[in-house]
């Protein structure tokens, strides 16, 4: 009786006192809040450049003039003024709010990785790393608080692990030593981790961890020694903006509290508060904020001198924090900041544990001790994020001399040396070093870049996704139709599974198997929102997550070669179109172009769009049109000069912006119109398309009549396009640049006439395959504007051998007489591998560089790369080097032998496009016509 | 002797003083005509059965896995919701409605409940009722004791109305509209005589008062409750020339039973309490938070105040012995209940109506069982504890709940957890580590409970069965799990009774909008 008792004592006494904090934890939230002791929040560094007092008023007198004004004293902030002095530009003022730091640096978690699936974003990475580990101490002989304690990213699938091993090849040809450690050996390295569930990691010894506190202050101390004037407790109140002659606005002066500041130059460094500051010159900054968190814990012991963890499987990571761990990671259902606040100076959020939950399962997964790991404080914090999850930078579209350096996705610390370095090239000399297009905000098309909705999806799903892998054809679900063009409801009938550029949707493959539209964005299911079931387009993406050939390889290969062997149309309305006209239009062409377009009106020339330094900032088609009378769309009114640009839709923003500021620099007087939504433009491509077009075009296809590189207006099937010989898959082939309300009917004539001809509609994945078969150039994959047309092996497409002078072309007279110290080169492997771009390349064993683009040729059955290979002895890169040499390309970890190409190994003689083909086509044409 | 009191120590969470002293348990349906399906199949009481050793060694018995729709047909068997009808679309009462549920332990359940509005005067009644020894004497406050306080509330002239049509023979106009749950008991043989008992009543209140008087709700209450305890005790001294009835009447009697009873009447809401129910106001605070008001004091050892009455009601020798283990002379755990004549009557009296009663009373040892230390009768007393609240209109809902609901959660976390269910927040109140050393991985456990709660809220469309599950369910991290319950739920009915006692609760919600705005005795 007695025992029985105490058993029931027992089981009651332990329910009542189950765990008691945990009970007084549930209950606190609701009752009083100020009775409890409120939540730890708190950073976990040292020293935070907190100044409790706040003294009013800035801390120094503001100068009445400067080149150029930082605002914001972030990462950004201080890296861009430290470079600008560094630079030579010392006459620069960085104003800060508050004090350095008190926005969002000074809660950053301070990660530096140096590895990304991104060749530029290495090497940014590699400078913040010289800049922070090396060179500031170097030049103020204060620390900056970095430490090396290296850096593990997690595999939990092969896939995965596929991904580290395509970084660990890349950061060969950077030298950033790295290693892929098996379960065991990772074990060995991390004894605290479970292993149990891994597939394998990366380890990288010379990944670290960054202070922001320190590293700010050291920058400022760097700039203020080269001369520069770093301001804090001054928040800007306005940015004046001028408007000149010609009607273009300018940066003109910064207003504070206390005092005016003129100046040429704004750089928009505020973080979360930048859309704030841009609309006080009328600049549109589309990032958005939301929380970020993460949970610093109390000691654990065994931890120190860990490397920091990325478990991107898991959406997490851990950073190491002297004896304890910060746990933290990117969730799908984040909070957004709507009200930003200008109040906010070393202020952070409440964390919100439920959002936070998902994150603490894969830290006690990865690190199990850290259960039973009390929590020392929370950190969350807003951070700005964009819809690509890349940073804004350049000179906004807007307001020339307002650039941006913000919308850093919570990477300002690690990315900040890089870009600080970049923006102030960029300030100095117009252009950044690097192809930072990728950053560029010339990258979002004007019409998005004020569309909260977006904005907000987009940027959710960036967020969401950032650790996931990233493979090659993946394609955003959120906003999608944006921006669509007269074919889409029809293709999407005929199973266009479209890709997204520049808010187009443009074609990218055909799916054999029914229609796979894209749906309304379902925020991946996140807020309570359902998501969208039986998504097929999220299915066929799916089937794409993968390092191998996708499963739809086979579809691609048939739109390819039905294009090299019959007639395959392209829908490439995306297409940016615009007119180049007025009184100095010729002089503009001849100065814009590299090639000269002034060939007789009715031709056509591709050419190439230099920088100062002769980078390419663009390739294009220009044709000179006839003399005549306005038709628009077709044509503008032409005395002759006048020119119609059709450039790659992906990019048409940043052409237009190339031209309007080459124009307004060189103070022509002509206008830019555009057309692109206005026309459509299907490309009829293949040995067919003549026998295809003769049916519906009112005009002689013949060579004579029509030669490759020319263009007209002629009618077709009752409808007035403009018909350009042109190709951009190496065949013979026609572009119909067609009004709006005239696509449907066009196209279907088309469709009709090559019904017997067995035309097919083709993506552009098949145009990027075609292309790297013919040799074509990507802009932003292996043209780009840190590489000259002679180094693109687009030597023809300048017109060194007239003495026309055009922009760049200095600085090609200089490469050409030097020699060429790099240069592009294809190559072909016997190997059945896809290859994506980022591979490294050797030369004799030694890396010479990496691939910049690769994909699969149908026709010459053959994976192929294009990289820019350097010669390691820093000499001439010339045929002989390239012949010379034993090539390989290394593909995750994996090495393939090479065979470099100096010329296109498909159709070298360029026969096609003139519609010279072998005789058995001719045959067959015969033999169909009979 | 010293054996008895060995047994009554072994059962710290029994407050019966000999579940076994009556063996109708076992051997008689409960009551005497049940229109619930009677849990026929043989008791056996719990002290013969003992396999806690088994229990505690092998926490794998055989009965532990209950699905989640099993732990719902449990949990939902006994609720009941009753929604003051609207008028319009507008609700004038102060009272939107309520929501009920039981969870036995005992079995049969010991606890009552019983809700009703008043026909004849103003106002809503509820109780809950916590039976002792057999749920005799609970049955019967069930069943009779709204209607001795609607008695006590009316005024003289409806009473001679009512007196008037009894003699004549005219049909009377319902005194309560009751809202029952279909397996709520009814003592259909007994009703007679509690009618007669009750008209009995009603004469004296007419003799007693004036035209135009009426008791106030307080002395309504108070004279109801004595009334009802005294009947009972006469009722089983008189006994009955039926056998069956004489018999029930000393069960009723020689058992006993708490209650906790509220008068809802516009603003006004009385509470009167005999023993360790509980009546709870839940407040919603401005910043939309819950807290606790309590409107009943207990009436056991832990509430000093009555243990300081009974010493002083008893001579100071017996001081020691008044009060011994918490208990009521060392044996009843509450201070203040209905019936317990064992605590009540003279020794003389006792043994006198227990040799003149039936049969089966001389076959059990335990009748004879006169308490130690019984000097000073009498030891207990029903008189009721009596609260006046005015609602306001931040008052959301009243919970009325018997000691098996207070005993496994604190006030203050069944107010939030009802605050909760009826305004429907659940998860989006952010969770803050207000200074506590945590853990992540409690942290984790606690964060999957509060997703969890969402969807158990929505499982639940009644109040009263969301908090008990809660009362059983919340594992080692207060928080609702499904193992919890299935464990707890699947306890076989001999052990059920040592992990929890029966469950009742009642749980009322208030009209917002009507409460507070309404002039004092304005019409509702």
């Amino acid at each position: 009786m007695a025992f029985l008792g105490t058993a029931v004592r027992k089981v009651a006494s332990c329910r009542p006192a189950l765990s008691p904090l945990c009970r007084s934890a549930t209950t606190s939230r609701r009752y009083s809040s100020s009775s409890e002791p409120t939540t730890e929040k708190s950073v976990p560094y040292e020293n935070v450049l907190k100044v409790e007092e706040g003294g009013s008023g800035p801390t120094k007198p503001l100068p009445k003039s400067a080149e150029a004004v930082v605002i914001g004293g972030g990462s950004l902030g201080c890296q861009t003024v430290y470079h600008l002095a560094k630079m030579g530009m010392t006459n620069v003022v960085l104003l800060e709010r508050d004090r350095l730091t008190a926005g969002t640096t000074w809660h950053t978690a301070g990660l530096l990785w140096q590895l990304r699936p991104s060749d530029v974003e290495v090497e940014l990475l590699a400078h913040t790393r010289q800049v922070i580990s090396h060179d500031l101490e170097q030049e103020t002989g204060l620390e900056t608080g970095w430490i090396q304690n290296g850096g593990l990213f997690i595999a939990s699938n092969k896939q995965r692990l596929d991904e580290y091993k395509r970084l660990m090849s890349l950061g060969k040809v950077y030298g950033i030593e790295s290693h892929v450690l098996s379960p065991a050996e990772t074990k060995d390295l991390y004894p605290l981790m479970n292993v149990d569930d891994l597939y394998g990691t990366l380890y990288v010894p010379k990944d670290g961890t960054m202070d922001p506190a320190g590293t700010c202050t050291t920058l400022s101390r760097a700039a203020t020694a080269r001369g520069a004037t770093v301001i804090e407790n001054c928040p800007v109140t306005g940015i004046q903006v001028s408007t000149d002659d010609m009607g273009v606005k300018r940066v003109k002066a910064v207003e504070t509290f206390h005092g005016t500041i003129q100046t040429p130059v704004v750089v928009n460094c505020a973080g979360v508060w930048a859309s704030k500051l841009g609309e006080m010159a009328g600049v549109k900054v589309p990032l958005i904020a939301m929380h970020h968190a993460y949970v610093v814990t109390e000691r654990i012991e065994g931890i120190q001198n860990m490397p920091n963890v990325r478990d991107h499987d898991a959406s997490v990571y851990l950073r190491l924090q002297g004896d304890a761990l910060s746990v933290g990671g990117y969730e799908q259902n984040p909070v957004f900041w709507d009200k930003v606040s200008d109040k906010f100076a070393f202020s952070l959020f409440d964390l919100d544990w439920d959002v936070f939950m998902q994150h603490i399962e894969g830290a006690i997964n990865r690190v199990p001790a850290l259960e039973q790991t009390g929590i020392k404080s929370t950190v969350c914090g807003p951070e700005s994020f964009t819809a690509d999850h890349k940073p804004l930078m350049g000179e906004a579209p807007e307001v020339r001399g307002f650039f941006l350096g913000c919308g850093f996705n919570s990477a300002g610390m690690m990315l900040g040396g890089g870009c600080g370095r970049e923006l102030a090239h960029w300030i100095i000399h117009g252009r950044p070093e690097k192809d930072m297009y990728g950053y560029d905000i010339r990258r979002f098309h004007h019409s998005l870049t004020d569309n909260n909705k977006w904005i907000r999806e987009r940027s959710h799903e960036s967020y969401a996704k950032n650790y996931s892998v990233v493979f090659p054809f993946d394609e955003p679900l959120a906003s999608r139709n944006m921006r669509t063009d007269p074919f889409h409801k029809v293709l999407t009938e005929q199973g266009c599974v479209f890709q997204e550029r520049h808010g187009w949707e443009r074609p990218g493959w055909f799916n054999q198997d029914g229609a796979a539209p894209v749906l309304d964005y379902d925020w991946y299911g996140a807020y309570d929102i359902s998501k969208n079931q039986n998504y097929k387009y999220n299915e066929l993406l799916g089937k794409e997550y993968t390092f191998d050939y996708p499963p739809h390889h086979n579809v691609i290969k048939n739109e390819c070669l039905t294009c090299r062997h019959g007639v395959s149309v392209f829908n490439m309305s995306y297409f940016g179109k615009f007119y180049l006209t007025g009184p100095d239009a010729k002089k503009a062409a001849d100065w814009l172009f590299s090639a000269d377009v002034n060939k007789i009106p009715g031709s056509t020339v591709y050419t190439c769009m230099l920088n100062k330094r002769g980078g390419s900032e663009a390739d294009l088609t220009v044709s000179r049109l006839e003399a005549g009378t306005a038709n628009l769309p077709l044509a503008p009114e032409s005395n002759g000069d006048a020119y119609y640009l059709a450039i790659g839709g992906g990019v048409a923003e940043h052409n237009w912006n190339h031209i309007k500021t080459v124009l307004q620099d060189e103070g022509f007087n002509c206008q830019l119109t555009d057309y692109s939504e206005d026309m459509g433009m299907i490309s009829i491509q293949g040995p067919k398309s003549r026998e295809v077009l003769q049916e519906i075009l009112d005009t002689d296809l013949s060579n004579d009549a029509f030669p490759f590189s020319t263009h007209k207006v002629c009618n077709a099937a009752g409808h007035k396009v403009r018909a350009m010989r042109l190709s951009f898959v190496g065949e013979l082939g026609w572009e119909l640049h067609i009004p709006k309300d005239s696509c449907l009917p066009v196209y279907q004539a088309v469709m009709a006439a090559g019904a017997k001809h067995s035309i097919i509609n083709a993506g552009y994945r098949a145009i990027d395959s075609l292309s790297i078969e013919k040799g074509y150039r990507h802009w932003h994959a292996d043209l780009r504007p840190d590489d000259t047309p002679l180094e693109a092996g687009l030597a023809f497409t300048c017109k060194m051998k007239s003495t026309i002078p055009f922009l760049g072309r200095a600085s090609l007279e200089n490469q050409k007489a030097e020699g060429l110290r790099r240069r592009i080169v294809c190559f072909t492997i016997d190997e059945k591998v896809p290859m994506f771009g980022l591979e490294a390349i050797f030369r004799n064993g030694v890396p010479v560089g990496h691939l910049r683009r690769s994909d699969y040729g149908f026709f010459i059955d053959k994976q192929i790369g294009y990289g820019y290979i350097r010669n390691p002895d820093g000499g001439v890169v010339n045929a002989d080097f390239i012949k010379s040499g034993k090539f390989t390309l290394e593909r995750m970890g994996v090495v393939y032998e090479a065979k470099p190409h100096l010329k296109s190994p498909f159709d070298p003689s360029n026969n096609r496009v003139k519609g010279i083909y072998p005789d058995n086509y001719h045959n067959v044409y015969k033999a169909n016509a009979q | 002797m010293p054996v008895t009191s060995q047994l009554f120590r072994g059962f710290p969470r029994a407050k019966l003083w000999g579940s076994s002293l009556f063996p109708c348990q076992r051997q008689l349906p409960c009551c005497p005509t049940s229109h619930r399906p009677t849990l026929s199949q043989p008791h056996p009481i719990w002290p013969t059965a003992m396999p806690v050793r088994g229990y505690r060694r092998s926490p794998d018995l055989h009965s532990y896995n209950l699905t989640p729709p099993q732990v719902n047909s449990i949990l939902k068997a006994n609720e009941y919701s009753f929604k003051v009808p609207e008028f319009d679309g507008k609700n004038v009462s102060s009272v939107m409605g309520f929501d009920s549920n039981q969870l036995p332990a005992n079995a049969p359940i010991e606890d009552r409940r019983s809700a009703a509005t008043c026909l004849q005067t103003r106002g809503m009644l509820l109780g809950v009722f916590d039976g002792h020894a057999g749920c005799a004497c609970a049955q019967a406050l069930s069943e009779r004791l709204f209607y001795y306080v609607a008695m006590s509330l009316m005024p003289h002239e409806t009473l001679c109305e009512l007196e008037s049509a009894v003699e004549a023979g005219r049909p009377l106009s319902p005194i309560l509209q009751w809202h029952k749950h279909p397996n709520d008991y009814f003592t259909r043989e007994a009703q007679t005589m509690y009618f007669n008992s009750l008209r009995t009543y009603w004469q004296e209140l007419i003799d007693l008062s004036s035209p135009g008087e009426s008791l106030g709700p307080r002395e309504a209450l108070l004279s109801a409750f004595k009334r009802l305890d005294s009947d009972l005790s006469l009722e089983a001294q008189v006994g009955d020339a039926n056998s069956f009835l004489h018999y029930w009447v000393l069960r009723v009697a020689f058992s006993g039973a708490t209650a906790c009873i509220a008068h809802i009447d516009g603003s006004d809401l009385y509470v009167a309490n005999t023993g360790d129910g509980r009546a709870v106001l839940g407040v919603q605070e401005e910043d939309g938070s819950f807290s606790a008001h309590t409107l009943s004091n207990d009436h056991n050892a832990q509430n000093e105040n009555e243990v300081a009455r009974i010493q002083e009601e008893h001579p100071p020798s017996e001081k020691k012995t008044v009060v011994r283990q918490d208990r009521l002379l060392g044996l009843l755990m509450p201070f203040r209940a209905f019936g317990d004549v064992k605590f009540k009557w003279s020794i003389d009296l006792q043994r006198g109506v227990l040799e003149s009663g039936p049969d089966q009373l001389h076959d059990n040892e335990h009748t004879k069982f006169i308490p130690p230390n019984y000097h000073t009768p009498p030891y207990l007393t029903a008189e009721p504890e009596i609260t006046h609240h005015r609602l306001r209109p931040q008052d959301r809902f009243l919970v009325l709940g018997t000691d098996g609901l207070w005993e496994t959660l604190h006030r203050q976390e069944v107010v939030r957890i009802v605050g909760e269910y009826l305004t429907g927040v659940h998860q989006r109140q952010p969770l803050t580590v207000g200074g506590y050393h945590v853990t992540l991985g409690q942290m984790q456990g606690l964060l999957a409970e509060r997703k969890a709660r969402a969807s158990l809220a929505f499982q639940d469309q009644n109040a009263a069965t969301h908090l008990i599950r809660h009362a059983v369910g919340n594992n080692e991290f207060g928080a609702v799990d499904h193992e919890t319950l299935s464990k707890m739920l699947s306890l076989p009915e001999e052990l059920a009774r040592m992990y929890r006692d029966d469950i009742t609760i009642i749980i009322t919600q208030f009209n917002p909008h009507v409460v507070g705005h309404q002039r004092q005795g304005g019409e509702s």
